[in-house]
């Protein structure tokens, strides 16, 4: 096939849009489909620092605690029995704010990119983080 | 670089940055840091096929640099390694592609910028899983990429031959 013709580049395109379509499906069944077990941690990175690492099952009643990085902006993180989200924040764009709660099933990482904060929820074991959480 | 060229550069990165500006008020459909329509990328795919790889650095460079001094916030390292990423693959399909093929460059590239964002978050962050936001910003970015293009594309044919540097 010629790598000039409309032809080449219609299936490349569409093969990346269907391994994406794929990728989505597979990270979705999969985050369903983990048992509820012990050990559902809330990582905290601040400027590529792990600054907080949470055991969402062990929380009972809410907290915040608030986080300031190098950016000289700060996020107020609220965890919650089982889930974690961004309460406020002082960046420009809001998104980490508006991307909610996230629990065992969320799909993606809260991300604040202009504040250079991330808040991961994941099952201990796939963290390897047992020695900061314990 | 002679005046006539040298204004037409700063007239195309002044209205790559008021697209840009325009396209940051309009409201994200889902709370996806990096998601966006990129407008000005019309611009920057126009300038590479009817300028040459030169011109569109100096205009791709001005128009991020520019644009997140305008919106604000640190996320200039983000947008500049998507632009570089996006500017590298147009250098190639420039070779590659006819004028009625600039819808390939706009969805290519915007394969490539969202590579290179997601990338630099990756590496600024520390955060590997970020790789997760990938398919989510694909998935539209190749859509809205193709159209882009093609308003590129639409753009060269008409503007074309009448504007000679």
């Amino acid at each position: 096939m010629n790598i000039k013709s409309n032809k080449f580049w219609v299936i490349v395109i569409a093969a990346v849009l269907a391994l994406c379509l794929v990728a989505v499906g597979i990270w979705t069944w999969w985050r369903n489909s983990q048992p509820e077990e012990e050990g559902l941690i809330a990582v905290v990175r601040l400027d590529g620092r792990i600054v907080a690492a949470v055991d969402l099952n062990k929380v009972t009643e809410n907290y915040t605690q608030t986080f300031s990085g190098e950016s000289g902006n700060s996020n107020t993180v609220e965890f919650a029995p089982g889930q974690v989200r961004v309460h406020d924040a002082t960046c420009p764009d809001q998104i980490c704010v508006s991307q909610g709660w996230a629990d065992r099933t969320t799909l993606l990482p809260i991300a604040c990119l202009p504040n250079s904060l991330i808040v991961e929820v994941a099952a201990a074991q796939d963290l390897g983080l047992d020695s900061i959480s314990r | 670089m002679n005046v006539k060229r040298l204004t037409f550069c700063a007239l195309l990165t002044a209205i790559a940055l008021t697209i840009f500006m325009v396209e940051a008020q309009i409201p994200l459909p889902a709370p996806i840091p990096g998601l966006k329509l990129g407008l000005a990328n019309i611009v920057t795919v126009y300038a590479m096929f009817a300028l040459g790889p030169r011109d569109t650095l100096l205009i791709l460079i001005s128009r991020v640099f520019l644009g997140s001094l305008f919106a604000g916030g640190s996320t200039l390292p983000y947008s500049m390694a998507g632009g570089l990423c996006c500017y590298l693959i147009m250098l190639l399909l420039r070779k590659l592609l006819t004028v009625k093929q600039l819808w390939v460059c706009g969805a290519v590239s915007s394969i490539f910028h969202n590579i290179g964002q997601v990338a630099m978050a990756i590496f600024i962050t520390k955060t590997p899983s970020l790789i997760l936001y990938l398919p989510f910003l694909l998935i539209p970015g190749i859509v809205a990429g193709t159209f882009t293009g093609l308003a590129a594309q639409f753009l060269l044919q008409r503007l074309g031959s009448r504007i000679k540097l």
